[in-house]
């Protein structure tokens, strides 16, 4: 079977999938012997002989000829016929099952006698179609067109051209007020002020446009717009997604560096190469360290299902996110498709996705500290010192909250224990003095009967302050067994003096496992602290031993007991830390209060010395060995894959490293410099479309994330190609390349419909006209905001929800039922969920994040109107709205109405409108013409 | 290349008639004002061979099907939680038998939440009923009338055992988020036929929303036209209410200037048929903002009818779900093209009491939920067949998955099993009195005629007058469907 399968995969690495037999609908089959023999003939080409032929004879037959193949025929009966069994089961071809009516149509025609129609048969050989985005990018000659007196640049030469070819002409050029609204709200997604427009309008220099292209491009809005297209790309969410979809509250260092990165006008190699390696390109550099969050955009599942398929799966599935990703953010392909089997549609082999995959066999999901300064060796031994006082402190007080907890629970039991019960936050046994070399802590049951975590394990002679088992003074942790696949749950937590969930270890035994500590010398001991999730910020309860033994030893080998449950309460009742607050005594909340004091200035001080960042973005591992998977099956592993890139783009060598068995980073590092590689013929395109599509509303390949042959091919190939061509000469500068674009006359159109336009060229493919836009959900949001006078420039930090969070094993969000000022924070700053969206946000097209989304969807449906009119958020702010004109225009209501057409529209009222506002306004009110204007289609639309 | 071309690209070509009909029979006469003189022009992303050809402006204008079929509705029904196959509607004398003795090759085999007992006997009582002598559990006595209407499936499989991936792939084909639901593809392909109400509707438990939330009835990359409207009877649609403190007539005076300026705006642009569109869109939001509260009106039903559905019960479950039955039929009645009906919320922190996982107390749970399922959901059929609507209403009743059975270790419950579990059909082209496929003698594993979610998908839309391999999305690089690669239709179902 192997040798076969390697055959399979050879040969259709070379000669590509079939086109479809899937054309085969019912209706197309003729029911009779000829038509049958014809094709079943053409299935068994295309897709039994490329292994099964005269040459390779793959398990022994081949079916060129009947005579040969007549022994797993069986011809005249189908029960019996292997070929009949092997394709009814899908264990044949190895790429997938059959479609059904071609097995049927197979088995018919085995069971009538499986005749030949010609013989011999010949295996089929398709090349796939030669891909247009793999050749080399060569920069056309610049056309001359009648309307070059109106080429404002080199891209409108190319537009004009296609227009000319067509009888078509370029439209006027748009209205001043037009053209800024267009500009301001492309490059920051946000309105012009009125003082902007009033400036703009009265400027008469002839560059006066160019300078407010500028001013916008040095603002930080601008990032803060792009950067969100970007994030639209690569998937970017902020929970886990799947089955409990947990918040991930450090995710969003990732959006402020690509905010930042867009805003620095960052090359755009540079760009690439720190999101898949910066960890190596920007070590120790706080604005760089953040990029590899791309990696870990995507959806992870945190259950998985804990069997060898389950777990395999899970790894599966998030390499897949992250290979998938990569090849449709920066090379618009999709490689995804090559997972199970050659690509097939576009040249790229089943091979090469392994390949691909071997490149981030070492990344995986989770946070990293990041360290936001360097530190001398005076700060490092202070920041130690404080850690080591951070424990001692946590300590007494857990032992504080301790004692009050048991008090509540006996009174609440009323049952007299000579011991607490266990429970997940913090547990003391206490033991006579043992010397010993080692300490070994069994769980014998879990509360739950899951695989016990054990987050941290102290031990303390006399001296309670000094953890004798922590990893600095020496102390090794081993341990029976580990669960496998979580970066947070590993041996060395057990004893890294870190408490809480994320530094903990799990067993892979089911209520069983040992943890064990080895000290450096022989220690005295009379106390064993241990704890589930005894962090800060404890959240969890299950995993937790209620059955163990503490025992020690001189050797490792020989044990003795000093301590287990015995004698603890059974009750593990969960108590709410207000009635342990009121439980303690006036002198116990004291010094509780005292302590708490105490570390939140180490705690500030700590962070100030080493201001550090958990940050969702990835750690790295060694690299695992990546197989190829048969049909994509993670059961089924064939040969082992070393990295590279893809094969079959010819301008530049797919083997990355010297050495395949290079380091984890090192394969990711030059990952990012074949993508970025100037021979690449994707990459530059690809983002140059990307640009384009935002800019004018479509892409010149209207499918941005896929060049490949099923996407659709360039309007303007030469122009794609000049635009390539000269952003690579230019190092890769995204703001070059927007300034090109919005300086063009193409760009500065008027989006008015003309006859001959519109019958030629309704799509406006040729762009005849710029088109009309309708805001996307951020940028609509955003609008109102600044229309209402509310919204909030701070940028960057944590994001601001918009629902409410809670979690009952999963996570459940509900959307907001008031909006308070913190949630006035431009768009691109809330906390965007996975699987939930912000009614508003959601009504109008944004993303949820689950899937990349390289085009927004732009629908128009009342539920869209409902929200507009009648949501919460809209009369809100249509409130604040109404005041913000009071307060600037005063009681009168016709200066209202100007101030209020001028915050909406950026222009004054016609005399028309205005009657009708002052209508409007005495018989109901101004909110009313707030409602109006900020639902207004002038509003909403760019 | 000197000759005119024709732009390529499948550029969406416009039926402009098309839309000014239904303009003129459906969205008023100033929308239609607007658009005349106007040509329309291609605002929506450029639609792809194999995209159903939608009309501009107007995404949910009804369309033909592939096929012509008798099924123009959906009503889903959705028990969340994962509800017991061989304790509703799967006999398994053998299980009877053997209960207490271990299973046989169950052996060191965990399932969700660890390790599994012995074989566990349906604690319920089975009866057989109707002409096709179904047997049926008595927990659902008012479902067992009703057999001969139905066609069950029992040889389900699904991918995942935990059950938010599962529910996403029993309501998407996708254990992921972010692709559409059923729902969604149904209305992408038909639209719909009541413009004054949505075209698909989530019907959610009074107990809270089912595990995912609005994952379950998402549009996913399809526009958002295509979303489900989350609403019962308890709580409204979102924003259907004018600004509190507003009256009628300022209302009235508000639309009447937005359409002023909306009228002009077209004007001043000429040529956008998205302007016209949202002018449109605001009519049919103030004409749903008269209908959707007329059909969430239950107190205009008779008692009878309350009665028979058990909106009259003293359990207030029962009752709320019965008048959230009733309001899926108005919505069938009144055009709406997807209903789905929630029975049973998201995961609490016990097991099995807010939904149909009934980890360690099985007896309970499901004396719990069954009496609220059962009679209004039969009452539900009944209605349906009784006014004539179950001749085009396609009834289905699904779940995430099935579940064990043997006992989870140490209680009185069954875990999770993804490898066996049964859903039924009702309605419009269902054959009654059928069952197709089984799971072994115990109820563990689908042996005879082993089916996919996919096949139920595949089936759901054959019934609707859709072919799953023709309906298709193009998304990221892929004509997307809701059956993925897979799916067979299960014709044996179908009269």
């Amino acid at each position: 079977m192997a040798s076969s399968l390697r055959i399979a995969c050879l040969l259709t690495a070379i000669t590509a999938a079939l086109p479809t037999l899937a054309a085969f609908a019912p209706a197309t089959i003729l029911q009779d012997k000829v038509a049958d023999a014809r094709n079943a003939a053409e299935i068994l080409s295309a897709k039994c002989l490329p292994c099964h032929n005269a040459k390779t004879k793959s398990g022994g037959f081949d079916f060129e000829r009947r005579a040969d193949a007549l022994a797993v025929l069986s011809p005249g009966n189908a029960n019996d016929s292997r070929v009949a069994h092997v394709i009814s089961e899908g264990k044949m071809p190895p790429n997938g099952k059959l479609p059904a009516n071609e097995i049927t149509l197979l088995k018919r025609w085995i069971a009538s006698g499986a005749v030949y129609p010609v013989e011999p048969l010949t295996p089929v050989k398709l090349v796939i179609k030669p891909l247009w985005s793999f050749q080399p990018i060569q920069k056309p000659a610049v056309p001359k067109t009648v309307f070059d007196k109106q080429a404002k640049n080199v891209i409108d030469r190319f537009v004009f051209e296609r227009l000319a070819r067509n009888n078509l002409r370029p439209s006027p050029p748009a209205a001043r007020l037009a053209l800024l609204r267009r500009v301001t709200v492309d490059l920051t997604g946000l309105p012009p002020t009125s003082a902007e427009v009033t400036a703009f309008l009265n400027d008469s220099s002839p560059d006066a446009y160019e300078k407010v292209v500028d001013r916008l491009l040095a603002s930080t809005a601008y990032g803060e717009r792009w950067g969100r297209h970007w994030l639209d790309i690569v998937r970017f969410g902020e929970s886990h997604g799947y089955e409990q979809n947990h918040v991930r509250p450090n995710a969003w260092p990732y959006r402020d560096y690509v905010i930042r990165s867009f805003n620095e006008d960052k090359p755009y190699g540079r760009f690439i190469e720190e999101q898949l390696a910066g960890d190596v390109v920007g070590k120790g550099v706080p604005s760089v360290e953040p990029a590899t969050g791309f990696l870990v955009a995507g959806i992870h599942d945190t259950v998985g299902i804990q069997t060898e398929e389950g777990t395999r799966q899970q790894r599966s599935n998030d390499l897949d996110d992250i290979v998938s990703t990569t090849g449709a953010a920066f090379l618009g392909l999709t490689i995804g498709c090559a997972k199970c089997h050659d690509h097939k549609f576009d040249p790229i082999p089943q091979q090469d996705y392994y390949r691909l995959t071997a490149v981030f066999a070492g990344v995986r999901h989770g946070e990293r500290m990041l360290s936001m300064r360097r530190l001398t060796e005076a700060d490092r031994q202070e920041a130690q010192k404080i850690s080591l006082e951070i424990t001692r402190l946590t300590n007494q007080k857990g032992e504080i909250e301790s004692t009050s907890r048991e008090r509540v629970r006996q009174r609440k039991s009323k049952e007299s224990v000579t011991r607490p019960a266990v429970n997940a936050r913090r547990n003391v046994d206490d033991f006579p003095p043992v010397t010993a070399r080692f300490l070994r802590f069994t769980t014998l049951m879990t509360n739950d009967g899951a695989e016990p975590n054990l987050d941290e394990l102290q031990a303390y002679g006399v001296d309670k302050d000094r953890n004798l088992a922590v990893a600095s003074s020496g102390a090794k942790a081993t341990a029976s067994s580990l669960l496998p696949g979580y970066p947070i749950h590993q041996i060395p937590h057990i004893n890294d003096g870190i408490l809480g969930n994320d530094h903990s270890w799990i067993s892979n035994e089911r209520g069983a496992g040992w943890a064990q500590i080895e000290f450096p010398r022989m220690n005295t001991i009379q106390r064993v602290v241990w704890s589930r999730d005894g962090g800060d910020n404890p959240r969890f309860d299950d995993r937790l031993a209620t059955a163990y033994r503490i025992e020690v030893s001189d050797d490792g080998t020989h044990w003795r007991v000093v301590s287990t449950q015995e004698g603890r309460a059974a009750s593990t009742d969960i108590i709410a830390y207000t009635d342990i607050l009121a439980a303690m005594t006036p002198e116990e909340k004291g010094q509780q209060e005292r302590i708490s004091a105490d570390l939140d200035q180490l705690k500030v001080r700590a962070q100030e010395l080493n201001p550090t960042q958990n940050a969702y973005i990835g750690q790295f591992t060694e690299a695992e060995p990546i197989y190829l998977l048969r049909r994509g099956d993670v059961m089924q592993r064939g040969e082992a894959v070393t990295p590279g890139a893809l094969s079959q783009i010819k301008t530049i060598s797919a083997d990355l490293v010297p050495n395949p068995s290079a380091a984890e980073p090192e394969r990711r590092l030059a990952l990012a410099r074949w993508i970025s590689d100037p021979h690449n013929p994707l990459t530059a395109r690809v983002l140059v479309n990307r640009l384009w599509q935002y800019h004018f509303g479509r892409g010149l390949v209207s499918t941005p994330s896929d060049f490949g042959n099923n996407g659709d091919r360039p309007s303007h190939p030469e122009l794609l190609d000049y635009l390539a061509a000269d952003f690579l000469a230019n190092g890769g500068r995204i703001k070059r390349l927007h300034k090109m674009m919005v300086l063009s006359y193409a760009y500065r159109q008027s989006s008015d419909a003309t006859p001959q336009g519109m019958a030629k060229d309704a799509g406006n493919v040729l762009l005849w006209r710029m088109p009309l836009r309708r805001l996307e959900a951020e940028a609509l949001r955003d609008a109102v905001l600044v229309t209402s006078g509310n919204l909030d420039r701070r940028r960057g930090g944590p994001g601001y929800p918009l629902f409410q969070y809670r979690v009952v094993n999963v996570a459940i969000y509900e959307p907001l039922d008031k909006y308070d000022p913190e949630t006035w924070r431009r768009s691109v700053y809330q906390q965007s969920a996975r699987a939930i969206r912000d009614p508003l946000l959601g009504a109008f097209d944004c993303p949820e994040s689950s899937q990349r989304a390289p085009r927004r969807e732009s629908a128009t449906t009342a539920l869209q109107s409902l929200t507009l009119l009648n949501g919460v958020f809209m009369t809100q702010q249509s409130g604040f709205f109404a005041g913000r004109i009071q307060k600037e225009a005063g009681e009168s209501p016709p200066e209202q109405v100007k101030r209020a057409f001028q915050l909406a529209f950026g222009r004054n009222p016609t005399p028309q409108e205005r009657d009708g506002a002052l209508a409007l306004i005495k018989g109901g009110s101004l909110n009313d013409l707030c409602r109006v204007l900020l639902n207004a289609n002038e509003f909403l639309y760019y | 290349m000197s000759h005119q071309e024709e732009p390529k690209n499948g550029e969406r070509r416009v039926n402009r008639r098309a839309f000014l009909g239904e303009m003129g029979s459906g969205l008023g006469s100033i929308a239609l004002a607007c658009l005349l003189g106007e040509e329309a022009t291609a605002a929506l992303p450029p639609q792809r061979k194999g995209d159903v050809r939608l009309e501009e402006g107007n995404p949910l204008a009804p369309r033909a099907p592939h096929f012509p079929v008798k099924a123009k509705r959906v009503i889903q029904i959705f028990c969340p939680g994962a509800a017991s196959q061989i304790d509703l509607w799967e006999y398994k004398p053998e299980l009877e038998k053997r209960h207490g003795q271990p299973m046989p090759g169950l052996t060191g085999v965990s399932s969700f939440q660890g390790g599994n007992g012995n074989l566990l006997r349906s604690p319920w009582g089975w009866k057989q009923h109707g002409k096709s002598g179904k047997y049926i559990s008595e927990l659902v006595p008012h479902l067992a009338e009703c057999v001969d209407d139905i066609a069950f499936i029992h040889s389900l499989t699904a991918k995942s055992n935990t059950h938010g991936p599962a529910m996403l792939q029993m309501n998407t084909g996708f254990v992921l988020e972010g692709f559409p639901s059923m729902g969604a593809w149904a209305t992408y392909a038909l639209g719909t036929d009541n413009q004054n109400l949505p075209a698909f509707v989530a019907i959610h438990d009074r107990r809270g929303l089912p595990p995912n939330g609005p994952a379950n009835w998402s549009a996913g990359f399809l526009p958002a036209a295509y979303q489900g409207t989350s609403f019962n009877t308890d709580r409204p649609i979102a924003d259907l209410q004018s600004p509190a403190g507003t009256t009628p007539q300022e209302e009235k005076r508000v639309r009447d200037y937005l359409l002023n300026l909306n009228r002009d705006f077209s004007q001043r642009n000429p040529g956008h048929s998205d302007l016209s569109a949202r002018i449109a869109a605001y009519q049919l939001a103030a004409r749903m903002q008269m209908s959707a509260p007329e059909v969430t009106d239950i107190s205009r039903e008779t008692a009878q009818t309350l009665q028979f559905y058990g909106a009259d019960s003293a359990d207030p479950l029962k009752a709320s779900y019965a008048r959230n039955c009733i309001l899926a039929r108005r919505l069938v009645e009144r055009g709406v093209r997807f209903v789905q009906l929630y029975c049973g919320a998201c995961a609490s922190g016990v097991d099995g009491l807010l939904n149909w996982d009934a980890h360690k107390t099985l007896k309970a749970d499901y004396e719990r939920h069954c009496p609220i399922l059962d009679q209004p959901t039969a009452a539900l059929l009944k209605d349906l067949k009784q006014r004539g609507l179950l001749e085009d209403t396609l009834v289905l009743w699904t779940t995430e998955f099935g579940r064990m059975p043997t006992s989870q270790v140490g209680s009185e419950g069954r875990d999770h099993n993804p490898y066996g579990f049964t859903a039924w059909m009702a309605g419009a082209g269902v054959k009654g009195g059928f069952s197709y496929g089984a799971t072994d003698e115990f109820g563990y594993k689908a042996e005879k005629d082993v089916a996919t979610i996919y096949d139920f998908h595949a089936t759901a839309l054959r019934l609707l007058g859709l072919d799953h391999k023709r309906l298709t999305y193009y998304h990221n690089g892929i004509q997307r469907r809701l059956t993925d690669v897979h799916g067979e239709v299960i014709t044996p179902l179908i009269a």
